[in-house]
């Protein structure tokens, strides 16, 4: 329960995400928690610890006072993160002394960084989750001035620790067969397949529109029955651009669904800035399971490959390479 | 759909795959109460059972969506949910058990008019249709909490607007297709805003942070809008809740 962070600085759009809810669909409160999955996931394995939340910062982070020792890490959009005015390593677990100010500025690659703090941010939650939903009032919009809390940290020596960076990808995003699919014609299938898309600039945590044909509309489409929808649906509206549903969507809607995206590939959507091109790519059912089972296995390994620090001096501050010394763990299986 | 046109060939649910975790059971592809109380029903059981391999069960309006756990035995899953669909005619199974909510509201939404005039009576008779008829929520969703109530009767039955209006603010009542919705949040909108009531959906700080559940029946009845401002405070609005028995 300790204060550890005063805030100096925000962005706009910095919130409190965990993994969000389940069991609450029935009730119209959707999964909402982490826009990217995996890279809060990579938080915790850095961390060495689960489902704890984290500040998500879309675009832009903010100037962080540390009240306490802590460790910190840093996953997601890439973004530009100095502590005491030296260049920290991006996808690394760190160390921080009370009185030391954190900062961290633009992404300059993806749009959600995630900040995480040895024992999890404490704030109050709802029905399991610190999620925050804009929507639906719950959560936490971090704001100037504020005072942050963290839980107990349960493991202080597991610092100086890196993931590999993933190689961004240029495959197609991987989609299945979803509710409405078989009424549009294999053309308009073939379409969705074929046609470059960009992010629209309208977007936020509920879906981001797929802008580059509009030509995906379905006959009859306004009368469909509103059904549950989920994040990771495509829905196609009588006009305009594609939509695709992120963590905090509605649950239902009533426009037709031409896809789903696999939820391992969402976070490539939610990461993406406006005006990035994606692709999207039909997979069978077994192929989309065979890639989902792949990805919890891979998000369940990834406290094995988090490596000790290159001690690069061209990579690293004087204060980590001394913690290293001090105190490294690496290697260890989670 | 069917080669059959018999009252059974649209009785049979079908069981599709939406997205690659999800199954959903639609009960009929058009709104009906006997469709919507089979999915209610079916819903309520497989929250009873709780199958293995299935991590949340929601209903929408005829249908129930199943989220399947990907590390189980798919294919088993899937078998058991299909031996359930078919283990009872759903649509023979009882209206659940239900409370009945008496909810206030101002009837003075600038679309009341209008809304009342495509229903083919006049504002007068549209408020009286509406708070003479007991609806019932169908389902829960789009926002936390929010209902969808109905039916009215079929002259309601009326089209959403072709544009949408930006902002009607939360706890708006508002109307269409022989439906009616109380806002959970302010929200952009294709329904007709015909009232107001101080009635707060979703509370995270009340006991029961959902007021509704599927198959509520909700009573409005007619309120100045100084009444309703003063029910602001309430997070239930003034509203009154009898568990009928």
């Amino acid at each position: 329960m300790t204060p550890v962070i005063q805030v100096e600085k925000i962005g706009a759009a910095v919130t409190v995400q965990d993994a969000g809810w389940s069991g609450t669909l029935a009730q119209g409160l959707s999964r909402g928690g982490a826009a990217d999955t995996f890279a809060l996931s990579s938080i915790w394995a850095l961390l060495g610890e689960k489902n704890t939340a984290a500040l998500e910062m879309a675009g832009f982070g903010g100037t962080f006072r540390f009240l306490s020792d802590a460790r910190i890490a840093i996953a997601g959009a890439v973004m530009d993160v100095r502590l005491d005015g030296t260049a920290l390593l991006h996808n690394a677990v760190h160390f921080v002394q009370a009185g030391q100010v954190l900062e961290i500025g633009a992404a300059r690659v993806g749009l959600y960084g995630y900040l995480g703090i040895g024992g999890g941010f404490l704030t109050s939650k709802f029905q399991g989750s610190a999620s925050t939903h804009r929507g639906a009032g719950l959560g936490q919009v971090i704001e100037v001035g504020q005072t942050l809390k963290m839980g107990a940290d349960l493991r202080p020596d597991r610092i100086g620790l890196a993931l590999p960076s993933r190689p961004k990808s240029s495959a197609p995003i991987r989609v299945v067969a979803t509710a409405h699919t078989e009424l549009f014609s294999e053309k308009v299938r073939t379409r969705l397949e074929e046609t470059v898309f960009t992010r629209g600039s309208k977007g936020n945590r509920q879906g981001i529109a797929l802008e580059g044909s509009e030509d995906f509309a379905l006959q009859g489409g306004q009368s469909i029955l509103s059904e549950t929808v989920i994040p990771g649906d495509i829905q196609v509206p009588g006009q305009g651009a594609l939509f695709a549903l992120l963590a905090d969507s509605q649950t239902t809607g009533g426009y037709p669904r031409i896809a789903a995206v696999l939820p391992c590939d969402l976070p490539r959507i939610a990461q993406a800035v406006a005006g990035d091109e994606l692709k999207f790519k039909f997979v069978t059912r077994e192929e989309g399971i065979a890639a989902e089972r792949a990805d919890h296995k891979a998000r369940a390994t990834l406290g094995k490959r988090c490596e000790a620090i290159l001690r690069d001096p061209a990579q690293i501050n004087d204060l980590l390479s001394y913690q290293l010394i001090s105190g490294a763990v690496s290697g260890e299986s989670e | 759909m069917s080669d059959m046109n018999g009252d059974h060939a649209n009785r049979v649910p079908k069981i599709i795959f939406v997205g690659v975790d999800g199954v959903l059971v639609r009960f009929a592809e058009q709104m009906s109460d006997a469709a919507n109380a089979a999915a209610l029903a079916f819903h309520k059981h497989i929250e009873n059972i709780a199958p293995v391999g299935i991590r949340e069960a929601a209903p929408s309006l005829t249908a129930v969506y199943l989220k399947l756990d990907l590390d189980a035995d798919i294919v088993q899953v899937v078998q058991s949910v299909t031996e359930e669909v078919h283990a009872r005619d759903w649509f023979a199974e009882p209206m659940l058990q239900s409370r009945v909510w008496t909810i206030p509201c101002s009837f003075d939404g600038p679309q009341l008019s209008e809304a009342a005039q495509l229903a083919g009576v006049n504002e007068t008779q549209a408020v009286a249709q509406i708070t003479a008829t007991q609806v019932r929520v169908l389902t829960l969703g789009f926002a936390p909490g929010q209902p969808y109530l109905g039916n009215l009767e079929s002259h309601w039955n009326i089209a959403r607007m072709d544009g949408v209006a930006p902002r009607v603010p939360a706890r708006a009542l508002v109307v269409a297709v022989a439906q009616l919705i109380i806002f959970a949040n302010e929200t952009p909108t294709g329904w007709r805003y015909i009232g107001q009531t101080a009635f707060q959906c979703f509370d995270q700080n009340r006991a029961e942070p959902f007021a509704f559940q599927a198959g509520d029946r909700v009573q409005f009845v007619s309120a100045a809008r100084s009444e309703i401002d003063a029910l602001w405070d309430d997070s239930f609005g003034g509203a009154r809740l009898e568990v009928v028995s």
